[in-house]
Formats: C-alpha cells, sequence, structure tokens
C-alpha cells in the first residue's frame, strides 16, 4: 500500500505533554511525535510501520467505502451500547425528612419528627408504573431522600408493587437504598435481605472528617454510621453494601486517611466524588476548593491506591476504573455522569416527593432552590408523552457532546460526556462555556492523566485487573 | 494587541473555533477587511499585556488555528464516512432498507 | 491366498470399506470391520487364511498396524489401511478436501486442485456412520472444508444427528464465512458444542493477505469472525509465530482484545518445517530466544483481558518457564518426537515435544535438568 494512497476515518488528536494523542471514533487511541496528526492529513507520513498502525487502529481507510465497515459500525455500537435499551436507573425520591444535617446537603434537612415531605401513595404507585414504560430489561430502582429509611413503609410499598408487576414483564430488577444506615435495624435489613436490597451508604472518610462534614445530632455520625454498616454488612453481606464519599475543604489534606479508612472497614473500592458547589455548600463554605486542588489531592490518593496495589492488594478507584474502561476497552459504561447522549433522561429519570419527574438527581435538588427548570412531566402523564414533550426535546440539543462548541473538536469527546443540567446552573444555559467549565477541566485533567499512567506496564497490568470481569 | 490572520488560508470557523479558548482570557473583535482577519484582543480589566504575554498569546494562536485548519480538513473529509458509521450501527433499528454503497458514492 | 473384496451383497464405491473394529484375534493377524450400513463383515488380515469370511483384504504391512476395538478403519481393495479415528488419540478428524482457496506462505500441506469433495464425502458419512457417543470431540479439517460447501453442510448435520453431545473444530481460514449467503446456510447448523479455529497472520490487512495468498482475505475472514459473532459458537484465533507476525505481535494481539474481544481462545503456534513452510523457510523462521519478551507480553496481554490463551508447538524447553502454563498437547500422536535426550528432562511428561516431520526447524531441544522457582511478577 502505498504510503499516501489512502482516505481519512473520523479522528480527533491535541498536544500530549510533549507528544501528540490522536482519538479514533470508539476511543482507540495512539501517542505519536507532535505534528503527527497534521502529517496524517496531509498524506506526509513517511514511516510504513505508522501507516500500519494507522489502519489497524482505524484512523485511515485504504478504501473509499471501508472494507471494514461491519467493524467499525459494530465498534461505535459498543460504545454507544449504554443506549440500546433507554433508561435503566430509576430514582424514586420518597421523602425529604432526614436526621442528619450534613453540610453538603442540596436538599433542606427537616427534622424526623415532622412528617411533610414525603411521596404520597398515588405518586409513589404512579412511579413505579412509569418505570415499567422504559423498555429496558435490566432496571435499577434506587430509594433516596433526605434519608429513605425515615419512609421505610413507602419503600416497601413500592418494592413490592414493582415485584408484582414484573412478574408480567420479566425484567431484571435491581433495587437498591441509598441511606446514611443510621436509621438501620435488623427488622429493615431482615425485609432488604428477602427483597435483595442492596444498600448504598456514605462514608466521607475517618471520625474527624467524616463527622465534621456530616453532623448527627449528637455529634456521633461516623461512630453509628459505622454501626450501621457493620450491621448492614453481616445481614446483606458485604457485597452488597457500597460506600460513597463526597470531598470536601476538610477531606483535601486527607486523602490517604481516607483510603485507609475505606479499607479499615473491609472496602475494596472508593469513589472520589468531587462536591457539587450547590446547596447548602455554598452557605457552609466547605466547598470553597477550586478544580486544581481536588485534582492535586485525587491525583495523591490515586498515586497511593496504585501503590497499595503494586503491594498486592487490590484496591480500586471507581472514577478512574470507569474512564479507564472508557480508555481501554472496546466497551461503554453505564455512569451516567460521563455519557454523549447524555445520561439525563437517556440513562436516569427521578420521580420526585413532588410527584414530578425530573431528569436527574440534581435536576431534583434544583427545585428546593425555586428551579424546575429540568422538570419534564408529571408521573401521571405517561412516559411516552413525557419523552416525546416540547422540553424534552429542548434538552436534547444540548446533550451530545459531539455538537457542543468546545467539545466538538476535544480528542477526549469519547471518554467523557455532556452535563445539560450542570452547565444550566453554570452558566445559565444547556450549552455551557467550556472554556470556564470545571467539569471540563477536571475531566480532560484526569483523563489525560490516566492515559500518561497507561502506558506503564506494571499500571496497565493493574488496571486490567481491575476492568477484566 | 491585534493579531493578522490570511483569511484564504483559515476560514471563519476555524478562526472562531480558535477564539473560543481564548475567550476565558481576552475579548475578541473581528473585522474582515481585503482578504485577512484583523483580530483585535483585549484584557476585560483593560490591562495592557507585556511583550512576552502578546508573543506568548499570538504564537497560541497561530498554533491553534493551525490545528483548527487541520481538524477542519479532518471534518470534511470524513463527514459521509462519518454518518455512515452512525447509521450503520443504528440501522438495526430502523426500520428502512438503506443502501450504503450507493450513500456513499453520491457525494 | 487371492484377495477378495467386494461382493455381491457389499457393493462399495471408490472400492474402499470403513469400518469399525468391532473385533481383533488373539494373535493380532486379523481384525473384522464392521459398518451399520451394510451387512456381512470384512476381515483385514496380515496373511493368514480365513476361509469363514467371505469379505477379506491382506493388507500391504507384514503386521495389522495398531488397532484397537473401537477404531474406525478405511481399507482399500489393495491393501492400504488408515485409522480415521481413534479413542484417546489427539487429532481424530473428518478431512473434507484438499482444495483451498489460499495457498498460505506457512501451509504445511500445499492444497491440490481436485474435485474430491464427493470422495471425502462418502468416506466421512462411512466414518460418522461407526462413531458413537464415546466420541466426545472431532474435528474438521482440509484444505479449506467450507470450500466443499454442499457436502460440507451434509457432513455437519450428520454429525449433529448421529453425535449430537460431541463438540467439533473446524478448521478454516473464515474467508468463506464472510460471504452472507454462505453464512445463510451454515448458521442454523451451528450451536454451542462448535469451535472454529481461524488463523490471523496480522493487524495489518495486506500483510495478512499476503501470508495467505488471497487479496482482500483479511476483512473477508474478518466478516467471516463477525458473522460466527452472532451465533453461539466459539472462535479460536489461531497465530502462527513466524517473521512477518513477531515483528507486530503486539499490534496484532491489541488488534483482537479491542475488535475480536469475544473470542473464546488466541493459540500461538510454532513452525512445521514441511510443505510451504519449508519451501519459505527463510522467510518465516523466528529465533524464539529472541522473541521471547514479546510472547511473554503479549500472552500476558491477552490473558489478563480473560482470553484464554495457549502455546502450540513450541517444546517447554524452548519457552520462558513464565509461560509454561499455557502450553498445550498439541502435535497429533503420530508425528510427535522426543530426542533421546528428553529422556533427561524433568518436565518431559508435560511437553508436547517437536514435529517429527520438520525438515527444517526453529527448535533448539535441550533437556531442562534444573527447575528455578517461577517468580511471580508484582507480589
Amino acid at each position: 500500500m502505498k504510503t499516501t494512497d489512502y482516505y481519512l476515518l473520523p479522528f480527533h488528536f491535541d498536544k500530549f505533554n510533549d507528544k501528540e494523542i490522536l482519538v479514533n471514533l470508539f476511543g482507540d487511541f495512539l501517542i505519536a511525535e507532535q505534528g503527527t496528526a497534521e502529517k496524517t492529513v496531509y498524506r506526509e507520513i513517511m514511516d510504513e510501520s505508522q501507516i500500519k498502525n494507522l489502519v489497524s487502529n482505524h484512523f485511515i481507510s485504504q478504501s473509499k467505502y471501508p472494507a471494514n465497515m461491519d467493524i467499525l459500525a459494530t465498534r461505535y455500537r459498543t460504545k454507544k451500547s449504554f443506549l440500546e435499551e433507554f433508561t435503566a436507573l430509576h430514582i424514586i425520591v420518597v421523602t425529604l425528612n432526614c436526621n442528619q444535617a450534613c453540610t453538603y446537603c442540596q436538599v433542606s434537612s427537616i427534622n424526623s419528627t415532622k412528617n411533610t415531605c414525603d411521596i404520597n401513595w398515588e405518586d409513589l404507585k404512579k412511579s413505579v408504573e412509569m418505570i415499567f414504560e422504559s423498555p429496558s430489561q435490566h432496571i435499577t430502582i434506587e430509594f433516596q431522600g433526605g434519608e429513605p429509611l425515615l419512609a421505610f413503609d413507602k419503600v416497601k410499598s413500592a418494592i413490592e408493587y414493582a415485584e408484582s408487576l414484573n412478574s408480567q414483564h420479566q425484567k431484571n430488577i435491581t433495587f437498591v437504598i441509598c441511606s446514611n444506615a443510621i436509621g438501620m435495624d435488623e427488622a429493615k435489613l431482615e425485609y432488604m435481605k428477602q427483597h435483595h436490597v442492596l444498600l448504598s451508604t456514605s462514608l466521607d472518610g475517618p471520625e474527624a472528617i467524616h463527622n465534621r462534614n456530616r453532623k448527627f445530632h449528637t455529634d456521633a455520625s461516623h461512630r453509628e454510621v459505622i454501626k450501621g454498616i457493620n450491621l448492614s454488612k453481616s445481614i446483606l453481606g458485604e457485597e452488597n453494601v457500597s460506600a460513597l464519599m463526597t470531598t470536601t475543604i476538610h477531606s483535601l489534606p486527607h486523602p490517604k486517611e481516607i483510603i485507609d479508612e475505606y479499607r479499615k472497614q473491609g472496602f475494596r473500592n472508593i469513589f472520589f466524588r468531587e462536591i457539587n458547589p450547590f446547596g447548602y455548600a455554598v452557605n457552609n463554605r466547605i466547598a470553597d476548593y477550586s478544580t486544581d486542588d481536588f485534582i492535586r489531592f485525587y491525583k495523591e490518593g490515586f498515586e497511593y491506591i496504585l501503590e497499595l496495589n503494586r503491594a498486592g492488594e487490590v484496591f480500586i478507584e471507581d472514577y478512574a476504573a470507569i474512564l479507564l474502561r472508557k480508555i481501554l476497552t472496546p466497551f461503554s459504561t453505564g455512569f451516567v455522569d460521563l455519557q454523549s447522549p447524555a445520561g439525563i433522561i437517556n440513562s436516569v429519570l427521578v420521580y420526585n416527593y413532588d410527584g414530578y419527574v425530573y431528569v436527574s438527581d440534581e435536576a431534583r435538588m434544583m427545585v428546593e432552590k425555586g428551579d424546575h427548570f429540568f422538570r419534564i412531566g408529571h408521573v401521571n402523564d405517561g412516559l411516552k408523552k413525557i419523552i416525546s414533550g416540547p422540553k424534552v426535546a429542548e434538552i436534547a440539543k444540548h446533550w451530545s457532546n459531539e455538537s457542543l462548541p468546545g467539545c466538538s473538536d476535544c480528542a477526549y469527546q469519547v471518554y467523557c460526556g455532556a452535563d445539560p443540567v450542570r452547565n444550566y446552573l453554570k452558566t445559565g444555559d444547556m450549552e455551557g462555556y467550556r472554556p470556564e467549565s470545571e467539569f471540563c477541566h477536571k475531566n480532560k485533567t484526569l483523563i489525560k492523566y490516566l492515559i500518561e499512567k497507561t502506558l506503564a506496564p506494571d499500571n496497565y497490568r493493574i488496571f486490567q485487573s481491575w476492568l477484566a470481569n | 494587541m491585534i493579531v493578522q490572520v490570511d483569511a484564504s488560508v483559515y476560514d471563519e470557523a476555524v478562526l472562531h473555533k480558535a477564539l473560543y479558548w481564548l475567550g476565558k482570557d481576552f475579548i475578541s473583535e473581528v473585522t474582515h477587511l481585503n482578504g485577512t482577519f484583523e483580530v483585535k484582543l483585549t484584557k476585560p480589566n483593560g490591562e495592557i499585556l507585556t511583550k512576552d504575554e502578546q508573543h506568548s498569546t499570538e504564537e497560541k494562536l497561530r498554533q491553534s488555528l493551525i490545528d483548527y485548519k487541520t481538524r477542519s480538513v479532518i471534518l470534511s473529509e470524513t463527514k459521509n464516512v462519518r454518518d455512515l458509521i452512525i447509521m450503520k450501527a443504528f440501522f438495526h433499528f430502523s426500520d428502512e432498507e438503506i443502501n450504503f454503497d450507493e450513500l456513499l458514492t453520491s457525494e | 491366498m487371492e484377495r477378495v473384496f467386494t461382493g455381491t451383497e457389499i457393493s462399495l464405491p471408490y472400492d474402499e470399506f470403513v469400518g469399525k473394529v468391532t473385533s481383533i484375534d488373539k494373535e493380532g493377524n486379523c481384525a473384522i470391520l464392521e459398518n451399520p450400513l451394510y451387512d456381512g463383515k470384512v476381515c483385514v488380515h496380515s496373511g493368514e487364511t480365513m476361509t469363514e469370511f467371505h469379505h477379506q483384504v491382506q493388507i500391504k504391512q507384514r503386521t495389522l498396524p495398531e488397532f484397537r476395538t473401537g477404531d474406525v478403519v478405511r481399507v482399500n481393495k489393495a491393501g492400504r489401511v488408515e485409522i480415521h479415528h481413534s479413542e484417546g488419540r489427539n487429532d481424530n478428524a473428518l478431512f473434507i478436501t484438499e482444495n483451498c482457496n489460499c495457498n498460505c506462505v506457512s501451509c504445511p500441506q500445499p492444497p491440490v486442485k481436485r474435485r474430491d469433495f464427493d470422495y471425502f464425502f462418502w468416506i466421512n458419512q462411512q466414518i460418522i456412520e461407526c462413531l458413537d457417543d464415546s466420541c466426545e470431540s472431532i474435528g474438521i479439517t482440509g484444505g479449506e472444508p467450507l470450500l466443499a460447501e454442499k457436502y460440507f453442510f451434509h457432513t455437519l448435520q450428520l454429525l449433529n444427528d448421529k453425535l449430537p453431545n460431541a463438540n467439533v473444530q473446524v478448521l478454516t481460514n473464515g474467508i468463506l464465512l464472510g460471504s452472507e449467503r454462505y453464512f445463510e446456510s451454515l448458521k442454523e447448523l451451528v450451536d454451542k458444542r462448535y469451535l472454529f479455529g481461524v488463523p490471523l497472520y496480522s493487524d495489518f490487512p495486506d500483510d495478512h493477505d499476503r501470508m495467505v495468498n488471497f487479496k482482500g482475505g483479511f476483512y473477508r475472514t474478518m466478516n467471516g469472525l463477525y458473522n460466527l459473532a452472532t451465533t453461539e459458537a466459539k472462535i479460536e484465533i489461531r497465530v502462527l509465530l513466524n517473521a512477518t507476525t513477531v515483528g507486530r505481535l503486539k499490534q496484532l494481539s491489541s488488534y483482537i482484545y479491542k475488535n475480536l474481544p469475544f473470542v473464546s481462545h488466541v493459540a500461538f503456534m510454532g513452525l512445521e518445517g514441511i510443505g510451504n513452510a519449508l519451501h519459505n523457510w527463510n522467510q518465516l523462521t523466528v529465533d524464539y530466544s529472541k522473541t521471547m519478551q514479546e510472547l511473554e507480553e503479549n500472552v500476558e496481554f491477552l490473558s489478563n483481558w480473560n482470553i484464554p490463551v495457549s502455546i502450540y508447538n513450541v517444546p517447554l524447553c524452548n519457552l520462558s518457564p513464565s509461560l509454561w502454563p499455557f502450553v498445550a498437547n498439541s502435535i497429533s500422536d503420530w508425528k510427535r518426537h522426543y530426542s533421546d535426550e528428553c529422556n533427561q528432562c524433568l518436565v518431559k511428561e508435560n511437553c508436547g515435544g517437536v514435529f517429527s516431520t520438520s525438515a527444517k526447524s526453529n527448535v533448539k531441544v535441550e533437556p531442562v535438568l534444573e527447575l528455578t522457582p517461577v517468580h511471580s511478577r508484582e507480589g
């Protein structure tokens, strides 16, 4: 094959340290000398083995209509396979009542003696019915709040109604309760075990950090949470209890201690989550850190995690695992925050205690500040009507990063995603402004960081152990 | 500062994409005159740039223009095949019969 | 004694008889063959007269080859005997045709252009007839078996009917699988018992095409693999370790992972120095000691992505100990060979030996006299 005789396939490129990275439509990447993309476009590549690499990695084609069109289409379909079945994650907000006052809470925490802000029975029933309108064969129903355990009767009712509807639909259903585990008791756990309900809880780190972030009325939050976690693990089984952390200004100096706390509590993975700079976080000033601060925190924690893995302990950082799955494998992920078309609506729907349907968790939390921009309908409307409605059509114009300014030419587009809700919260419109987007800055930085890590064989082996299933 | 950009080499779309990223630090005004884009960059607070800052900004802009030009060539050369890959990827969801060969040859 | 073969009760095309060995006399001078399709038995003997059998064949050799009861044997009028199927052998296969649509640079058995589909089909039909449930696994080889088209399909149908529980391994270049029309007919016949072994020589299409001598072969084979992936049949990618392929082994392994993640197995194969391979030896041969790192890295790469890997046709003494767990006993029993010095080797039991058929070899046999502990990586 002559080194000038080829056709281009779609790809992106960018400077990568002192080299250049080329990324194709499916996330296959090549690191090459600076100027390689330009040379490829202008047919100036001299090195025969580089031409071979460009062909076999789907950057160029030897014929105008690619002879491997089936492969290209399959690879693309695989990268977008999260779209196949439409919405799989359904969140029901059963109540806003809570027994904690977390410093970064985005929903009002109401004393547990009051009984307002519970979803009403009719709306709960309609929510479950709407969930079954989704064509997805795999459904996750996640109960959130406030604190869902304070409305456990409603949770049980929803689970049982879903199970009865499912006898007809025969879908694969996973139930999850997002709880601080403080109100957990054996009776509730036995019920959860019987119905195969998973527990997702919050652990921000060792006592000092956790208690500063997540206040319980006796300042014993951490102790109570650990008690709850251990009780839950003993009844539900270790693998059915997971924990999430939120990074606040108190967390920043202590990534290793937070990781060690997770290890101490028997967890084998951690998700370094940046705080959402909305809600109470603003008042409490615990979100007063920059994206670069978070990145520093993240890298320090990640290096420590790599050390642990090198010493033989498999400990996974979840955000990295999600990105690495996109970078190193031909497969897609179900992580709704990093998808294009966006995870909102396509992968997740939220049925709020107010009976209305929202596009994401963050979207329903905006309501507490009086903004229901992302309210797309009511549980009485029926899913089809909502999805084909004008609101969703409007959102759809901004939910693919392939066509967003700043994203459409980005080398890391296929690893990243679109977040119209965050854009709206930050700038007032769903398009967002990439040069000042923290979402962009964080993801670009971490993606580049991780790609660089994969170039070392011992890191690559570690990542394979995280991803190969 | 003012930067002259040859409009016969870089079209408007390429220029705007390159300027998009500078928008964080600069306000840009573009005038098109006699085959040249005159790009005026000012700091929002009115601050005057040092010679070094001017130099590095212009260099960044020029490199950016080259890159976006390359990208625009990729875009135009691959528009058809990209559409085809995407169509073929989701074809089994559609009810229509599509002749892909025909689609590619029709420009 | 006169050789008698066809009588009025048995009339055979091709003057050949295929039957199962149902008994062998104490002295080993005579074996009785029977075939469910025919009445009467055929006695194969080494010279002694057996007057009670109407149909007899005297074999060419002095003594009977090592028949065992249950073996499926073909004997022709001239006395040539071939054992087609024997329990416990590692290469029981149905040979479909000597024709091929490729002419691989490394082919051990260069193709022949002759109309032979019906001949081999007849033999295979007889063989299948003589097999029973004790046959757990059978191969399908050639040439290129798929060329026989309707004879091939019919063979699979017969196999599926007679041996519904046996595993079937089809060796093919996969090119015809890339044809939608061809695949339409094939897909109804294959299920999860089937494994298709398909060679890939490179991630770069032109390099692969040059090795198989078929322009466009790579893309057709890839298409074929994608077609197969829509069935329950398993796929094994066979990578011949030769000078062209080892230079891009990393790229090929990566290509397999990214574009063929559904394959059930990858086999890295050593050269057999006969046929085309012998003729093109200088072009093909590799020094294993120089490419060991590549081999280790890529076996590990695929294996860590949970794609099972094996190494075929390379003796243990030519591989670093970290690769020994991946070595399979792959050389056909009849051509597996050990040198005298191998008797001293500590790991002879686990070694697949070398090809007795190789007129040229890139393997340096050296008995392993000391076992050093294998250091695992990274703890």
